[in-house]
């Protein structure tokens, strides 16, 4: 699984790719828990080279969420397709988080 | 190694001091060569100057002899004063040619020293016929000025002396006169000769020595030798003839130089010889070799001393040194070799010391602590490790009692079979199902997904399991059940798990069922001709996410002979080692293969083809969950 933060308009976007599982995941976890230290509180999780998500990696993104949410901040997600909608959708969290296709509708919109 | 230092040491010392004694050695030959041709050289010239001073007087005496009428009172006198004047004369004698005084046959004046005064007399008669003597005979024969050998004059001067003898014509008063009328002689005494001898500086054994024409010992520290022997006789004598081809040299060669072994002396000597031309003689200046080199033999000695000094002080130092070096390392290797058996305890303190050692020691210790304290660490570590491990074997065991594991769980309904199975992953898991009886007609079924797996994911799962088998025991419908359980799993949820939950109120004798969902993927159903179809999924959100939602519900009915497959993400997910998921396809496929069996043949089926699937490695835990109504 890779990593890469980027800084655009005001929010930090990071895309993930690879596998998203419970031996990836604390990675991810680390990284965007450092950006919510940070205050980065605009958030853009770019997921279009995701292959893969476990639980493990939905309770990331959810923590994420949360953290954010309670520091009056903001998850968005993007590219969001294939299995992995499957399984946000599966899960019952499609519809709970917000979700745009692309990062430049996600800058604009959240 | 000691020794390797050493002995370079000692070579180096050994050619150095080799090297300088060879070359002393050299310079002293050439040295004592120069000496000693000089010196024999000088003694020699004197010797020659002599004999060339002692000559002229009876040159002087002939002279007048040969040009005044014959006058014996003048002769006296002329012989007298000439003897007084030239002290190296011992004496001095004129001979006549027999009968020349009248019917005298010998008539020969002779004047010599006795004491401190001059005496004369006249020599010749029976005892002591002159013509014979070689003083009167050689110089009549070769008509020339000759000096004798060396001999003992009995009769006449009575010492051991040589001659210097003219021939002399007297005034010629008649034509047809003889050549010769008789000789002038002068004697010079040996022993003053040995005067002359014993003046050249020889050292302390060396001497000079004087030969004859005939190789004659004249003048020899050895007494024995004197008029006695010669080179050649010696020679002959010790069978030497490295002497004897001396002697050959020193009557022929005006001079020279040799090295002799051991005849002269015991020892080998160096000898210079120079000829003395007007006796024919041969000086020979002897100095021994060991006393030429005795001053350098001397030196050598004191060199070697110091070369030996130098080298024990050497060595000592050298053994110090590379004692402080191999000691330490011996010590050091020594310590290894306990620490390599298991024993870190290692006490380096005997070697300190601000060099390199002392700082591989240093380190050495360093180390050796350094491991003492992993292997600590390691020890304490893997202790925890395996009281871990014991205990999430222990905890297994608690989550595989807790989940409902004997089959059948109701004998007495015999109108459905049910079978589930667990396989966590890890020694625990975060799946779980479950299934409990609400009431005498409804059977509560559970299949649920805690996020993650492992401890984390158990503690969650027996939360989760307990509060939802308590809030259906209480008889809510399953979507209040969901929605009251998203609640309270929501409270103190910091890690922000979340557990996906399918529940289902099954009507034992209806067959039928009402389902709630919280995000879990629906069952399927096998009809009894082993058609797989999936149930719609009724939607809802994973419990523990965020409070307040609510969740809906469905019916559904199961016919005699068809079942109802419940399972977890771990199946379909699961991942050959080349990436390929397992699907749901695959499942459904062995889903028809299987249905046949029994549910557990069917399930442990399915797990053996899920093993095979991913090759031993299992990412997620799989949970199968199947009744079939009967």
């Amino acid at each position: 699984m890779e990593v890469q933060t980027q800084q655009k308009n005001g929010a930090t976007v990071v895309a993930v790719t690879g596998r998203l599982d419970a031996v990836t995941a604390p990675d991810l976890e680390k990284t965007l828990a450092g950006l919510v230290d940070q205050n980065q509180l605009k958030i853009i999780l770019n997921m279009t080279g995701l292959s893969y998500i476990s639980s493990a990696g939905l309770r990331c993104v959810l923590s994420t969420s949360k953290k954010l949410g309670a520091k009056r901040g903001k998850l968005i997600l993007t590219g969001v397709m294939g299995m992995v909608k499957e399984v946000f959708q599966m899960a019952g969290l499609y519809d709970l988080l917000t979700i745009f296709s692309t990062d430049e509708e996600a800058l604009k919109g959240g | 190694m000691t020794l390797l230092i050493l002995g370079g040491t000692v070579l180096v010392f050994a050619i150095v001091v080799g090297n300088t004694y060879l070359a002393s050695r050299e310079i002293i030959f050439v040295e004592a060569e120069k000496r000693a041709r000089n010196l024999a050289a000088s003694l020699a010239a004197r010797l020659e100057q002599e004999f060339r001073a002692i000559a002229k007087v009876p040159l002087g005496v002939v002279a007048v002899l040969e040009t005044q009428e014959q006058n014996m009172e003048l002769l006296s006198r002329l012989l007298y004063r000439s003897l007084e004047h030239n002290r190296e004369i011992y004496g001095m004698a004129v001979g006549y040619e027999p009968y020349t005084k009248g019917d005298q046959k010998y008539h020969c004046l002779y004047y010599y020293r006795e004491g401190t005064g001059i005496r004369s007399t006249y020599l010749g008669s029976e005892n002591y016929d002159y013509f014979q003597m070689d003083w009167y005979f050689l110089p009549r024969k070769l008509l020339r000025p000759i000096w004798t050998e060396p001999y003992f004059d009995e009769g006449g001067g009575n010492i051991l002396m040589c001659t210097y003898s003219i021939p002399f014509s007297g005034r010629p008063a008649i034509p047809d006169s003889k050549p010769m009328s008789g000789v002038v002689t002068a004697d010079m005494s040996l022993s003053w000769l040995h005067l002359i001898m014993s003046g050249g500086d020889t050292g302390l054994n060396g001497y000079a020595f004087l030969i004859s024409e005939t190789g004659r010992f004249i003048v020899h520290p050895q007494q024995k030798l004197v008029m006695r022997e010669s080179i050649f006789s010696l020679a002959e004598e010790a069978i030497q003839p490295q002497l004897r081809n001396l002697g050959r040299k020193m009557v022929r060669l005006p001079g020279g130089f040799e090295r002799i072994e051991s005849v002269l002396s015991p020892s080998p000597v160096v000898v210079a010889f120079s000829r003395v031309p007007s006796p024919g003689w041969s000086v020979a200046v002897v100095l021994p070799e060991d006393e030429l080199f005795s001053e350098l033999h001397a030196h050598n000695q004191q060199t070697a001393l110091m070369v030996l000094v130098g080298i024990s002080l050497l060595f000592v130092v050298i053994l110090l040194i590379s004692r402080s070096i191999t000691r330490p390392i011996h010590f050091m290797v020594q310590a290894t070799a306990k620490v390599a058996s298991g024993n870190l305890a290692v006490d380096l303190a005997p070697i300190h010391g601000r060099d390199e050692i002392g700082r591989l020691a240093e380190a050495f210790t360093h180390m050796s602590n350094e491991l003492q304290q992993y292997i600590k660490d390691l020890t304490t570590t893997t202790a925890l490790n395996e009281r871990i491990h014991s205990e999430l074997n222990i905890a297994a065991q608690i989550q595989a009692s807790i989940l409902p594991s004997t089959f059948p769980p109701f004998p007495e309904h015999d109108d459905f079979s049910l079978y589930a199975q667990m396989k966590p992953a890890r020694e625990i898991g975060g799946d779980f199902y479950d299934f409990f009886l609400i009431d005498e007609e409804r059977l509560a079924l559970v299949m649920a997904d805690v996020s993650g797996k492992g401890v984390p994911a158990a503690l969650f799962m027996m939360v989760s399991r307990t509060i939802i088998k308590s809030l259906a025991t209480q008889g809510k419908s399953p979507a209040e059940v969901l929605a009251e359980a998203n609640d309270l799993l929501c409270q103190g949820n910091d890690a922000a798990m979340f557990v996906t939950t399918f529940l289902a109120y099954y009507h034992v004798a209806a067959g039928t069922l009402i389902m709630s969902n919280a995000g879990h993927n629906p069952p399927y159903r096998i009809d009894a001709d082993g058609v797989v179809h999936a149930l719609p999924k009724p939607p809802g959100t994973a419990l523990g996410f965020i409070p307040g939602l609510a969740y809906t519900e469905k019916e559904e009915s199961l016919a005699p002979g068809e079942t109802l497959v419940f399972y977890t993400d771990g199946v379909t997910e699961a991942t050959a080692p080349d990436g390929q998921f397992f699907g749901e396809d695959r499942l459904i496929g062995l889903l028809s293969q299987y249905y046949q069996l029994e549910l557990e043949d069917t399930c442990h089926r399915i797990i053996e083809v899920l093993d095979k699937f991913q090759a031993g490695e299992q990412f997620d835990d799989i949970t199968l969950l199947m009744i079939k109504r009967t």
